[in-house]
């Protein structure tokens, strides 16, 4: 029973504003970082962070705030959409509210709503300049004070705000520009904290982290009026904040590559020795949840981490290690120095072998993601731990991520970091001088002459290298396509010789005149430990032959057997000449085709499944084959093989002519004499050689067998197309085919001649099919057309 | 009569060939189907200084328009095609990987390769390191061309025997693809028989589920069957 019923509301005190605001915003730079996010998602082509006026105190004294007459300050300038005065009422001032949110079509970095609040974070005062395309210039001050300390019945909502509508000229020249389309400018007064020259340089250090590469649609510029001691961080000033860090370290690190195609399909590898490929494979993905996804991960030795402090300007410790950005931003505080979120540390601290940290290496990764599969803390401290998030980063031995295929492993990011691991630690960290003490992580002549005993060196094993590849062959990854560069690998290993050989070159450059007695002790181990690497040298060398030897004993006896063995052949295939190898092909082939031909016939026969006709067809197919095995030797000896019989585009009228003039003289005994008639132009037509030959050789035998001493062709080109007319001064055709000619096409049908033996009535079957095949047709035209005997019509189709 | 389907991919003649294949298996109780693609044809060429090659590009072209739609039981590529710069083993690679990424329905068949020159074949794979690849390619065999006659009805044959269960499910469906299904797990109801067939081709993960339910529906119904006699 409900005795009584009260409306209540929530009200939001206006100590909230603290709450989701520099409660969440846990550092300065994140907060410029946000107001950044801000610009870019409000289509700015770019954004200018000026610090003005700042005050620059080593020791970062606040106080010093206070009394300054400097009044610093921080301008946020974009030129993007810009707000209107509803914009302002409804959107900026409605906490949590964030537009990205409801728009769907297009990747924000921010979507939490809570950015305006980086304004409070950094500053006491805030004056908000906005514009709309063609809209008003609006002004809204905060002072965010009048939000602090307040009793419990002071709501947020009832501290009153005001828009002010400015003047065009007023607003230009508060923001210091000489003309604004639309955007916003935020002026951040009353500095919470000093800006020392550390303080800039590690918020510069995050700006050039921020984007991967600051894409050519949104810019960075940072300026300042600020007098700077720190050569370096006076060049980072008044320009365009860059980062192309990980490009120029290519050049000179060990590195992988990797990435999972939009569609998650796969994953592509590569792994780099300055900048030259070692490997790559492609694999089927195993983890469910990614997609889009690309990593590159930098092993850092002492050499390149000296190199990498000179180009960005803090030691590499002090940047960060390997940082994830999230569609085009960075999730901080991944990364950052201190930052174990891959439990590298962890792991390093753990294991006996070696292992990378977070020292060891630096990277990105950039994740793609618009299916919303990764999940952005609200208070900034980085992705929530669901699926996508495991499938990433899993590195706890007990807590690995479920694959595809039900099994266990780490996460992607971690799998490649330790293929990097892998190759490094397992495959090439040993191509060098190295610390037996482990004092040293790299080792320079100098220390070698300071204390030789502890310097060691090892030889490179491309068989090493070919084993972690195998390694990564039979993990948990599907390999599709893997591929190794042998010669790189072997590069290498010159390398490191031929720093060996410098080294000592050096060396005897500055003891030559000694002997061995005036050397001092660290140059006489130093002797020693060259004779001993001489002498592995030696060895190695010495096995080499010894393999070489014995190799060569095998294959010595090997051949001695089988010249015993095999008085007439060879074991091995000979190498033979193109043109051979060709022939040869097609003369396998075709003949496998005769062998089937008579199986199946046989077959057929034995199953009582074919008729005389069919037998007839069989066999006269059959003899086609034989007859272009024949063609084929003949036409071997005459020309280049492959071009004759392959299908190619040749000029018929000048084919026919070379044919019947090279090749009469093989056909029958009556020597056929063979005369031109009118020719054509050229006429291209994509033909077999080898069938055109049987085609002709079948025209000239009929010829011949029908008494005629002389054949005759003659070309023109009519429509497009190319008429042959082939004709002798034999019988002609007989009388019982004159009625109906087409008979004489079919298999089987023949008459005698008067003086010979007559054939198989099969050739004009064929002939008609193998012009078919080209595009062709055939047809008597009569007896007396041209010469006395049989004229016969070849017609080529249009090109 | 059994139907069975297969692809050639070849430079020469195979008539005989496919000739005696089709009388063998016909006498086993099956209906054979062959399309021969001729990588020699005119069309499938391009002009190069040293002359006519086979132009790969057309090839892939050809086989994706007209060949990737279709069902094969088996898919047969020649190794050599004689002086060509292009070899078999380059297509089937291609055709094995690619149908499965466009998830083809012809990446279902059992591909062979074959030759009449095995030698080759071997030096192609031993000296170009490709072993591992072939091995991942998953090509079923290698066949001796002089020997196709006998080893590709032997094949089919024993193929036929074994038991697909994705691709009979499919094959029941695309008997009356136009039916609506409606009742047995909601994320298909109201889709056609056709599409749903479509969504396991593509293994997509409803297809997966809609298998895994149909199982669970299946042991549900004979353990119901059999109740009684327990």
């Amino acid at each position: 029973m409900i005795l009584e019923k009260l409306g209540v509301n929530f009200i939001a005190n206006a100590g909230v504003k603290d709450i989701v605001g520099r409660g969440l915003i846990y550092n300065d730079n994140v907060a410029i970082i946000e107001l950044v996010k801000n610009s870019k998602d409000a289509n700015s082509n770019k954004v200018i962070l000026e610090f003005n006026n700042p005050i620059i105190d080593a020791s970062g004294n606040g106080d010093l705030l206070e009394d300054s007459d400097l009044n610093p300050e921080i301008l946020i300038k974009d030129f993007g959409l810009g707000m209107s005065q509803e914009d302002i009422t409804t959107k900026w001032l409605n906490i949590a509210y964030s537009e990205k949110k409801a728009l769907t079509d297009k990747v924000y970095a921010g979507n939490k709503g809570v950015g305006r609040f980086s304004c409070d974070r950094l500053g006491k005062h805030l004056e908000l300049y906005t514009r709309a395309k063609n809209g008003d210039y609006l002004r809204l001050r905060v002072n965010w004070e009048l939000f602090e300390n307040k009793e419990k019945k002071d709501e947020i909502s009832k501290i009153p705000l005001a828009i002010e509508v400015l003047s065009e000229d007023e607003f230009l020249l508060n923001i210091d520009e000489k003309n604004f389309e639309s955007g916003t400018v935020l002026k951040i007064q009353r500095l919470r904290s000093v800006w020392s020259e550390q303080k800039f340089k590690k918020l510069i250090s995050d700006l050039e982290k921020f984007t991967p590469e600051l894409d050519s649609t949104f810019e960075i510029f940072l300026n300042s009026n600020g007098v700077f001691q720190d050569k370096e961080l006076v060049k980072k000033f008044n320009k365009k904040v860059s980062n192309n860090i990980l490009q120029k370290l290519a050049f000179k690190t060990i590195y992988i590559k990797s990435s999972i195609t939009e569609e998650g399909q796969f994953i592509e590898t590569a792994l780099y020795y300055q900048n030259q490929q070692v490997y790559k494979y492609k694999s089927e993905n195993p983890y469910r949840s990614l997609k889009n996804i690309s990593i590159e991960v930098h092993y850092l030795d002492s050499i390149t981490k000296s190199y990498f402090t000179k180009n960005v300007g803090v030691a590499s410790n002090s940047y960060g290690s390997i940082f994830l950005f999230y569609n085009s931003f960075r999730i901080s505080p991944y990364g950052n120095e201190k930052n174990d979120w891959l439990g590298l540390d962890q792991r390093k601290s753990q294991g006996t072998g070696r292992y990378f940290g977070t020292r060891d290496i630096v990277g990105r990764i950039d994740v793609t993601d618009l299916d919303d599969s990764f999940s952005v803390i609200t208070s900034r401290e980085g992705l929530a731990h669901n699926n996508a998030y495991m499938d990433l980063v899993a590195h706890d031995p007990e807590e690995k991520t479920v694959l595809r295929s039900g099994k266990e492993e780490y996460g992607y990011a971690i799998t490649i970091i330790r293929q990097l691991e892998n190759f490094v630690v397992k495959g090439l960290d040993w191509n060098r001088l190295y610390d037996s003490s482990k004092k040293l992580k790299s080792v320079s002549s100098e220390d070698l002459l300071k204390d030789p005993e502890r310097i060691k060196s090892k030889i490179l094993s491309s068989a090493l290298i070919k084993e972690v590849c195998d390694k990564i062959i039979h993990s948990n990854i599907d390999i599709i396509e893997f591929e190794i560069d042998s010669d790189l690998i072997d590069e290498i290993e010159k390398l490191n010789e031929v720093k060996y050989q410098s080294f000592l070159n050096d060396f005897l450059k500055k003891t030559k005149d000694k002997t061995i007695k005036e050397l001092t002790k660290h140059q006489q181990v130093t002797v020693k430990k060259i004779v001993e690497e001489q002498n592995k040298k030696i060895e190695k060398a010495q096995e080499k032959t010894k393999q070489a030897e014995e190799k060569t004993e095998k294959v010595t006896k090997a051949l001695t057997v089988e010249k015993k063995q095999n008085a007439y052949l060879m074991a091995t295939r000979r190498t033979l000449s193109p043109d051979a190898d060709g022939l040869i092909h097609t003369i396998k082939i075709n003949n496998i085709e005769i062998n089937e031909g008579i199986e199946t016939l046989i077959e057929g026969l034995s199953f009582d499944e074919y008729t005389k006709e069919d037998i007839i067809a069989k066999l006269s197919s059959l003899k086609l084959y034989s007859l272009k095995s024949l063609k084929m030797t003949e036409l071997a000896t005459r020309s280049g093989f492959d071009k004759d019989i392959d299908v190619r585009n040749v000029d018929i009228t000048k084919y026919v002519d070379e044919y019947l003039h090279i090749y009469k003289s093989t056909f029958g005994s009556n020597g056929l004499r063979i005369s031109v008639g009118k020719t054509s132009k050229p006429f291209i037509k994509s033909v077999s050689l080898l069938n055109f030959s049987v085609v002709l050789d079948n025209l000239l035998s009929n010829s011949s067998k029908w008494g005629a001493n002389e054949f005759k062709y003659s070309t023109n080109i009519e429509n497009n197309e190319l008429n042959i007319l082939f004709s002798d001064n034999g019988d002609g055709l007989s009388d019982i085919f004159l009625e109906d000619p087409e008979q004489i096409f079919k298999l089987g049908v023949r008459d005698e001649p008067p003086e010979e033996c007559g054939g198989s009535g099969i050739g004009l079957h064929y002939t008609r099919k193998l012009l078919a095949e080209m595009g062709a047709e055939i047809a008597f035209v009569g007896n007396g057309v041209d010469l006395k005997g049989a004229a016969f019509k070849v017609v080529f189709k249009a090109i | 009569m059994k139907n069975k389907k297969i692809l050639i991919i070849d430079d020469g003649d195979v008539e005989q060939i496919v000739d005696r294949i089709t009388s063998k298996l016909k006498r086993k109780g099956f209906h054979l189907e062959t399309d021969v693609l001729n990588v020699n044809e005119v069309k499938f060429k391009k002009g190069t200084a040293e002359g006519q090659v086979i132009d790969f590009e057309k090839i892939k072209q050809e086989l994706q328009n007209s060949y990737f739609s279709k069902r094969y039981d088996v898919a047969l590529c020649d190794f050599s095609y004689g002086n060509d710069p292009l070899n078999g083993y380059e297509v089937i690679k291609w055709l094995i990987n690619e149908s499965k990424n466009k998830k083809a329905k012809l990446r279902h068949s059992t591909f062979i390769s074959y030759s009449s020159e095995e030698d080759k074949f071997k030096k192609e794979i031993f000296d170009n390191q490709s072993l591992i690849k072939l091995i991942r390619l998953d090509i079923h065999d290698f066949f001796d061309r002089g020997k196709l006659t006998d080893e590709v009805p032997t094949l089919i044959i024993k193929k036929d025997k074994e038991l697909n269960y994705k691709l009979h499910f499919i094959s029941l469906l695309e008997q009356n693809p136009d039916f609506e299904f409606e009742n047995g797990f909601p994320p298909f109801s109201g889709k056609k028989l056709k599409d749903i067939a479509k969504e396991i081709e593509i293994d997509s993960e409803q297809g997966r589920e809609f298998q895994k339910e149909l199982f669970n529906l299946t042991y549900a119904h004979i353990v119901n069957l059999n109740k009684e006699y327990q």
